[in-house]
């Protein structure tokens, strides 16, 4: 019986990013993990988690997730800022050559 | 030929500025040429143009599913590569997507079967497309013997360190007492001992790269760990100053 990394994944991925997911798997660790994953390896696998392991990853997600969204957001800052730029040069080009297309 | 390098940060550049001499090559995120796109490249072919550089990718995630659902992320990294003249990259033997969640950090792998076939999977189906070998996380390997995790002395055992072709260095921080791999301090005089017995068993090693990214005001440590990695490069490019370890050494590198 081969043992189901990737559902087990899915899980870890749960607990790192879901609060609630968090709290049941804290507040009952076997149930939470064999409520979730067919595989008694993986289930156990799930419920042995340290905790403080878990909330410190957690909380790093979190962490890195704001540094990662603002930079993301400079990024399109700029990124609209160059398109506008772009669009209002290409506009004096076409509104330039047409004046100079509808001269006699 | 062993170059000796460190993470690329503006940070930095002050502190580096008169001991150039420390540096051979920089590593850089590929991710943000990357995700740069086309208006990455022309900053990625100016820092190839400055000298020898070194690709560092956090986004591959080569531990789960994810790494084989974005080809043309693939695509894109062989983009980069091309233009800088790289032809390897490195990563981590972690996961860092779930399907399309991103962690935002980087999950350590369960250490059964399953998954490492699944990992070498990953890594066949990248290799096909961009080519590459190993690196060797050196601290990575002690942080994890810190925490309990592993004997480091057995996982340098357990690998051929033929296929190494790079080495990583880093400063941890002690947490709640859970040691961190933040890159962050200066580099353990363990690991630095580490790094003596080991180079001389790698004979494709051709970088070592001391990883800072964070307390950057404290680029004195940086300049102090780039001394000590240098004086031991140099021996091992030295022939016959050194000895080579007897044992089959070599390490993975799990986040």
């Amino acid at each position: 019986m081969r043992r189901d990394v990737i559902a087990t994944q899915r899980v870890v991925a749960d607990l790192l990013l879901d609060p609630e997911a968090r709290q049941a798997w804290d507040h009952d660790p076997h149930g939470f993990a064999s409520a979730r994953l067919a595989g008694t390896d993986e289930a156990a696998m799930v419920a042995r988690l340290q905790p403080a392991g878990i909330e410190a990853a957690a909380l790093s997600h979190v962490v890195k997730k704001a540094r990662f969204d603002h930079l993301h957001r400079l990024h399109h800052a700029h990124e609209d800022r160059q398109n506008a730029r772009r669009a209002e040069a290409a506009g004096h080009d076409h509104s330039h050559g047409h004046d100079l297309g509808g001269r006699p | 030929m062993i170059r000796v390098g460190c993470t690329f940060r503006a940070g930095l550049i002050p502190h580096l500025w008169e001991h150039h001499d420390l540096v051979d090559t920089f590593e850089y995120s590929l991710d943000g040429f990357v995700a740069a796109g086309a208006d990455g490249h022309r900053p990625a072919a100016t820092c190839a143009a400055t000298g020898p550089l070194s690709l560092h990718s956090i986004d591959l995630s080569l531990g789960s599913a994810a790494a084989r659902a974005r080809p043309k992320h693939l695509e894109e990294i062989r983009e980069v590569m091309t233009i800088t003249g790289v032809d390897e990259i490195s990563d981590h033997l972690a996961y860092s997507r779930v399907d399309d969640r991103r962690l935002h950090d980087f999950a350590p792998l369960w250490r059964v079967d399953e998954q490492v076939d699944l990992l070498v999977e990953n890594l066949e189906w990248v290799q096909e497309r961009i080519g590459g070998r190993l690196v060797l996380d050196i601290s990575n390997v002690l942080i994890n013997q810190v925490n309990g995790y592993t004997d480091a002395a057995d996982e340098f055992g357990a690998l051929d360190l033929d296929a190494v072709v790079q080495v990583h260095l880093a400063g941890g921080e002690l947490v709640d007492g859970l040691m961190w791999d933040a890159h962050s301090s200066p580099v353990p005089g363990t690991d630095l001992d580490w790094l003596t017995r080991l180079l001389p068993a790698m004979p494709n090693c051709r970088s070592v790269i001391v990883e800072r990214d964070e307390r950057l005001q404290l680029g004195e440590e940086l300049v102090a760990d780039l001394r000590a990695v240098r004086s031991i490069v140099d021996a091992a490019n030295t022939p016959g100053t050194t000895d080579i370890v007897g044992a089959r050494v070599g390490a993975s590198a799990p986040g």
